[in-house]
């Protein structure tokens, strides 16, 4: 009998919140597929594979972390649900079954609604798995290599974990709920909700103007301050965010309100239609559910801010790494006694084995460092902020810009490139830089005729702009970001301890060919020179490329993960609070349709009501998120790439398809509930 | 209730008024072949403007189908309702909001008062709905409102006044838009003898005062007393009516009592 009852109310809740179901389902089916990461890698080359069970631990972590924030959100949504029976669990007790009964009804609700969605859950999540696998080959630029149906044992157990402590902390909410209210207050629920809160005008002004002064300042310390570069802004950046995040709040609090306030003064507005009733049903709302909204804001900023700078972060990485590969190879040496006992590169690499003649053409660069910039005087930058009396860019106070290279060294990499060489006059020199943040600063530098002293000599800039081509890229790297190096006289740099030494490589023939013959260099390089040399690299085209996908792969999968996930959970906390919100005010949409309000005004009004449900805390998020972003976009290219925006468009069209589903899909249930209500004969009429 | 009089004599002089309700031959059947229920059986009924008619009858006995017809909730299986000169069975889906905006005034058994809007509010919702102009609608708010001695609450919310004040807001709702018929469910159903006896003087007095036609459903005699008019309905359709004449209330009151036990007597002698 209680099971009957059970089931029942189960096929209830699911067709009157499906919403509710689907996010559980899309929960769960999100969970499992993502954490199928480390097996993907089975069907995949080995490298890639090898990648994938570490990009797979991560997302072990992320998986836990995910589950809390779920978690919280999908005890909020039983909870709602939960107030909103407590007129039919106290009609249970009424008609005499115990309390324990009562719990033994609502325990196996939750466990057939945990169960049906865990089981329809996992069925979409292997589906999607099986789908992700060729998503993750295309992005990792490999192709499956032998594709059958597959089942990760062990996703599925992390995700029933997951959900198994979810459902059991609903379970322990609903019988907290339960046992403190008392039956009376059980049966008088629905009318002590009618009583409407509504705060005094002042006092709600106030609050919106301060949550908006609150969320202003916040905004300005973070545009002036940026991220925290190191321990010392941590502090500022703490307060920062309690800012922001106590100005949404106190934001949402007064809005009610001022809202109502200042529509009603809008007399030809405010009189007209439905917009008093509409007005008024948002606005008792959103008194009531000011701190959830507030919560949604904050959560969906972090969604946003998380997807689309984890886009933006993959595509910049890309680009550079694009950018930072002019060679196909670039052996580096540090020498560790640049003075006592340099390192002669070209030898030591025939010395084990390896004929570069043979691999293809290659030049050597020997890397110096002007000698103010290491002895902690006043640095490069700071000396051209002093002549133009422009401010370092942001990002740049702690940069070096001071190695230096020869003519000659620097015309080899020319050659290599096949570029024009580069001559210089006496007591001049030339400044490579191609990172787009700093370039105008130090061109204004050189304008001014900004001097550097290099041993004895004073030298004086040979151009007015720096050089930005390939060639100030001097060795193949992921970042491809070079904020400065000095081209000087041959014999001036000789003067100089050569501080790092450097091999750039083209093949004369393909690609696989060249990199073979450099396989394991690295290794024996290393074992050659031992002590005497601080760090030995050998970097390829093809491992940098490697290395970055890894990094971007990654990003991108977190980022898509966290944004779905917090997406979800506050669309379907939204459309829970819409869709109760509509069947609560069925009576309401009723008494209008019978005073002759036309079904065009009503859904017109409801349309209103849930859009501005949806809208409002979004807003919020995506104002706090563009502000958020502007500056991480500064940050991401100051590495010396402004494209980052393409990628943050991505990520928002994708936030968007999600949110504005979730947003159709809820107005479509609550139109049928309102449907019925205006459509059904009043039976005491 | 001399006036009353004269310009219902005067009306006369020229003839019988123009009915503002005319139920002719109406039925209702609900239900398949095999058990068919006749909730209307034939149903004949007028109503002339400036009327104020109780409804009377047991449960049962078709009154609240009759009133869902009249009131273009529901449709008849046959038979004719002419509201104002107009066949309501004839209005189209998209006229009928419209239609009982601008013809019909509604007081329900609950008030029926949105919860978040204030009585002000509430009142204005019939006008806001027509587009009436935003000062329009202050002065017809205020005046309806003043006729029904609710002046004093209007700008409180639902939650905050007495059952017998909701239930006056909701009848200066009904009257508000100034309808041609108000049609009252058990407006008395859910107050206190005190509530209901002012809401009742209320109703009379805008009967009076502002010639609005009203059509009361009830079940209560202390309520139906009034009137000018009752109709007894049973088994679907009008078995009797009783005109107040110069009766006063509780004559009137004493008559109805008889008509009832009548009604009752005859039930137990079945």
């Amino acid at each position: 009998m209680l099971a009957k009852l059970a089931f029942g109310n189960m096929r209830k809740l699911l067709h009157d919140y499906a919403v509710y179901f689907l996010t559980l389902v899309l929960g769960v089916a999100v969970f499992y597929a993502f954490n199928t990461m480390s097996i993907q890698g089975d069907f995949l080359r080995g490298d890639v594979g090898e990648t994938l069970s570490q990009v797979g631990q991560i997302l072990d972590g992320l998986t836990v972390f995910l589950a809390v924030i779920l978690g919280f959100l999908m005890v909020y949504a039983n909870n709602f649900l939960m107030r909103r029976r407590k007129k039919e669990l106290g009609l249970y007790q009424v008609l005499g079954m115990r309390t324990g009964q009562v719990n033994v009804v609502l325990a196996l609700e939750t466990l057939l609604v945990a169960a049906v969605s865990f089981g329809v859950g996992i069925a979409l999540g292997v589906l999607v798995s099986q789908v992700l696998l060729f998503v993750t080959a295309r992005m990792f630029a490999t192709t499956v290599q032998h594709f059958s149906f597959f089942f990760s044992t062990d996703a599925f157990m992390l995700t029933l974990v997951c959900f198994g402590v979810i459902f059991v902390v609903m379970m322990l909410f609903n019988w907290i709920t339960l046992r403190r209210v008392r039956l009376i207050d059980l049966m008088s629920s629905a009318r002590q909700n009618e009583k409407q809160f509504v705060r005094r005008l002042p006092l709600s002004i106030v609050l919106t103007a301060a949550g908006l002064v609150l969320m202003g300042v916040a905004y300005w310390r973070l545009i002036r301050d940026g991220f925290p570069m190191d321990n010392s802004m941590q502090g500022g950046f703490i307060i920062t965010t309690v800012m922001v995040a106590v100005g949404t709040f106190v934001f949402f609090y007064g809005l009610a309100g001022t809202l109502t306030a200042l529509l009603t003064h809008m007399r030809g507005f405010y009189w007209r239609d439905l917009h008093m009733f509409t007005t008024r049903q948002i606005a008792s709302r959103v008194n009531t559910t000011a701190l959830s909204m507030g919560v949604i804001a904050l959560i969906l900023f972090l969604a946003m801010t998380a997807m689309t700078t984890g886009m933006s972060i993959c595509n910049t990485l890309n680009a550079m790494a694009e950018k930072g590969t002019p060679y196909s190879a670039s052996i580096s040496v540090l020498p560790t006694d640049p003075v006592a006992d340099p390192i002669d590169l070209e030898a030591e690499v025939a010395k084990v084995g390896v004929d570069l003649s043979a691999v293809g053409s290659h030049a050597t660069v020997r890397i110096a460092v002007v000698p103010s910039e290491l002895e902690g005087d006043t640095s490069t930058l700071q000396r051209i902020s002093e002549l133009t009396g422009e401010t370092i860019p942001k990002g740049f106070e702690h940069a070096m810009v001071g190695e230096v290279v020869s003519l000659s060294d620097f015309n080899a990499v020319r050659a290599l490139l096949g570029m024009e060489p580069v001559s210089l006059d006496e007591g001049q020199y030339l400044l490579l830089c191609n990172m787009d943040q700093v370039e105008p600063f130090v061109n204004g530098g050189l304008e001014k005729g900004f001097s550097v002293t290099v041993g004895a000599a004073t030298l004086t800039p040979a151009r007015t702009t720096v050089i930005d081509d390939a060639s100030a890229v001097l060795q193949d790297n992921g970042l491809g970001a070079n904020p400065g190096t000095f081209v000087v006289a041959d014999d001036l740099a000789a003067s100089l301890p050569t501080y790092q030494q450097v091999v750039d490589v083209m093949y004369a023939g393909p690609t696989e060919e060249g990199d073979a013959a450099l396989k394991g260099l690295e290794e024996r390089l290393g074992d050659s020179l031992g002590e005497r040399s601080a760090l030995t690299t050998v970097d390829t085209v093809t491992s940098v490329l490697a290395d970055g996908t890894t990094t971007t792969g990654l990003i991108s999968y977190m980022a898509i993960y966290i944004g779905f996930v917090l997406v979800i959970a506050c669309a379907a906390i939204l459309a829970i609070q819409q869709l109760s919100n509509a069947s609560d005010s069925a009576g309401s949409y009723r008494t209008l349709s019978e005073l002759g309000c036309s079904e065009r005004l009503i859904f017109g009004s409801l349309r209103a009501q849930v859009a501005i449900a949806f809208v409002l805390p979004l807003a919020v998020g995506l104002s706090h998120s563009l502000c958020a972003i502007s500056v991480v976009n500064e940050l991401v290219s100051a590495f010396g790439y402004s494209d980052a925006l393409d990628g943050m468009t991505l990520g928002l069209v994708l936030f968007a398809l999600v949110y504005g589903g979730y947003l159709a899909l809820t107005y479509r249930m609550a139109h049928g509930i309102v449907r019925s209500a205006v459509r059904t004969t009043r039976r005491a009429l | 209730m001399a006036r009353h009089m004269d310009s219902d004599s005067a009306s006369m002089a020229h003839g019988a008024p123009a009915p503002v309700l005319e139920v002719r031959d109406v039925t209702k059947t609900y239900g398949g072949h095999s058990a068919t229920t006749h909730a209307l059986n034939g149903i004949n009924l007028t109503i002339a403007a400036g009327e104020f008619v109780a409804l009377m009858g047991p449960s049962g006995s078709g009154k609240s189908t009759l009133l869902n017809c009249i009131a273009t909730i529901d449709a008849p299986t046959s038979g004719t309702i002419m509201l104002a000169g107009t066949n309501v069975s004839r209005i189209s889906r998209s006229r009928l909001a419209d239609f009982r905006r601008e013809k019909l005034g509604f007081i329900f058994q609950d008030s029926n008062l949105l919860d978040s809007l204030t009585a002000r509010e509430n009142i204005s919702l019939p006008l806001t709905i027509g587009r009436v102009p935003a000062a329009q609608i202050e002065a017809d708010v205020v005046a309806a409102a003043t006729s029904l001695g609710i002046e004093e609450v209007l700008d409180k919310y639902p939650y905050q006044m007495s059952g017998g004040q909701r239930q006056r807001v909701a009848a200066a709702r009904a009257l508000v838009t100034n309808p041609e018929l108000v049609l009252a469910d058990e407006p008395t159903g859910a107050l206190d003898s005190k509530n209901a006896k002012l809401l009742l003087e209320s109703l009379e007095s805008i009967n009076q005062s502002r010639g609005a036609t009203v059509l009361m459903v009830t079940h209560d005699e202390t309520a139906a007393s009034y009137c000018r008019r009752v109709l007894f309905i049973r088994d679907g359709r009008v078995f009797t009516e009783l005109d107040r004449g110069s009766d006063s209330r509780h004559a009137f009151f004493e008559r109805i009592m008889q008509v009832v036990a009548v009604q009752g007597g005859v039930d137990d002698a079945r």
